[in-house]
C-alpha cells in the first residue's frame, strides 16, 4: 500500500487494517467502505467514518477530522486528502 | 468567513420528532462566521457561561468522563497563539480533548435511548454506498479557507473546523436519540453555540478549557 507522507500515523494504522480486511485482486467499493468502517470502530474509541464529498464526481468516505478518505478508482480504490481549499488530492492507493 | 451548505437544501423531514430542532441546529451551523473577533462586546460573558453550561449538563450525564469543575479562561490573540494552543491539545500523550469524553458521551447516550446509526439514522443525513452500508453525511458549509489565510493558518482552520464539525454533528445525534426537538439538556448545544459567538473551546486537560477568540487586528487576510 503506497501511502503519502501527508497521511498521519493514526491513518496508517486504519487504513493498514482496512487493507487486512479485504480480499486480494480487485476491490469492490462497498467491500472497501465496509472495510474502512468496520477498521475505524475497532481502533477508535465511539469513531466512524463520515462521507466526505465527492471528488471527480466520485465518493469520498474517510475521517472528518484528518480529510483523508479513500474514493472509487478504475482499477483500485485510491487515497485522497482533503485540503484547506476543500478539494482533495490523490496520495495513493488502498489495496493491491 | 462564511460558506454555504453544499448541494440542494436538504430537508430533514425524515428526523422525525427531532425535525426541528436538526433543521435549526444546520441552519445555525451555516451560519457561523468562522475565525473572526467575536462581534457582540458580551459575547465572552455568554460563551463562558455556555461552556460551563456544556460542562455541567455533560457531567451532570457522566460524571466520570467530566470533571466536576472546570476552570474555563478565555485568550484573546491571533494565529500565533491559535497555533500554540493546537499543538497543545494535539501533541498531548494523556488526554484526547475530543475522543477522551466528547466522543464516549455521544455514543453512551445514544446506547441508553437504545438509538442505533444503521437502523435509526435519517436518510437526509447519511449516504449508502450500498444497500447494507451506511454512512454519514454531516452538512457541512463548503470553505475555502486558502481564499482568505495564507496556507499555515488556512491549515490550522481547516484542522479546527474538522474537529468542531464533530461537535455539531454529535448535537444532531443527540436529538435524534432523543427523539425530540426540545433542545434542553443537549450538552452540545452550547457547545456549539461558543463557536458561533466567536469562541473557540481548547480543552487543554480534563479539568482546564481555554475558549480562544481573535482579536480585531488578528486576522490576516491573504496578500
Amino acid at each position: 500500500m503506497a501511502l503519502s507522507r501527508s497521511v498521519s500515523e493514526r491513518d496508517r494504522r486504519i487504513l493498514s487494517r482496512a487493507h487486512e480486511k479485504l480480499p486480494g485482486g480487485l476491490v469492490d467499493w462497498g467491500d472497501a467502505v465496509r472495510a474502512l468502517n468496520e477498521a475505524v470502530e475497532e481502533l477508535i474509541p465511539a469513531g466512524r467514518c463520515y462521507f466526505l464529498g465527492t471528488s471527480e464526481d466520485r465518493p469520498v468516505v474517510g475521517s472528518l477530522v484528518s480529510g483523508v478518505g479513500i474514493a472509487p478508482g478504475i482499477d483500485s480504490i485510491q487515497l485522497v486528502v482533503r485540503g484547506p481549499c476543500g478539494s482533495f488530492t490523490s496520495v495513493g492507493r488502498l489495496g493491491p | 468567513m462564511k460558506g454555504t451548505l453544499a448541494g440542494d437544501p436538504v430537508r430533514y423531514e425524515d428526523c422525525g420528532h427531532a425535525t426541528t430542532a436538526v433543521t435549526q441546529l444546520v441552519a445555525e451551523w451555516a451560519d457561523v462566521d468562522w475565525f473572526v473577533p467575536p462581534s457582540a462586546a458580551a459575547a465572552e460573558l455568554l460563551a463562558r457561561e455556555l461552556f460551563q453550561e456544556h460542562h455541567s449538563t455533560a457531567h451532570a450525564r457522566e460524571p466520570a468522563l467530566f470533571a466536576p469543575r472546570v476552570n474555563v479562561r478565555t485568550g484573546t490573540g491571533g494565529w500565533d497563539e491559535f497555533r500554540t494552543l493546537t499543538a497543545r491539545v494535539s501533541q498531548s500523550s494523556t488526554w484526547d480533548w475530543k475522543y477522551a469524553a466528547l466522543k464516549p458521551l455521544s455514543k453512551r447516550h445514544s446506547d441508553a435511548c437504545g438509538w442505533a446509526f444503521e437502523r435509526d439514522a435519517p436518510g437526509s443525513l447519511t449516504v449508502r454506498p450500498r444497500e447494507d452500508l451506511v454512512i454519514w453525511r454531516a452538512p457541512s458549509p463548503e470553505l475555502n479557507f486558502r481564499k482568505e489565510l495564507p496556507e499555515t493558518e488556512a491549515r490550522l482552520a481547516s484542522w479546527y473546523l474538522s474537529y468542531a464539525a464533530m461537535d455539531f454533528l454529535d448535537s444532531l445525534v443527540w436529538q435524534l436519540a432523543e427523539k425530540s426537538s426540545d433542545r434542553v439538556g443537549n450538552p452540545f448545544v452550547p457547545l456549539v453555540r461558543c463557536y458561533a459567538l466567536g469562541f473557540y473551546p481548547f480543552a487543554i486537560t480534563r479539568e482546564e478549557v481555554v475558549l480562544a477568540s481573535f482579536r480585531l487586528d488578528a486576522t490576516t487576510p491573504r496578500a
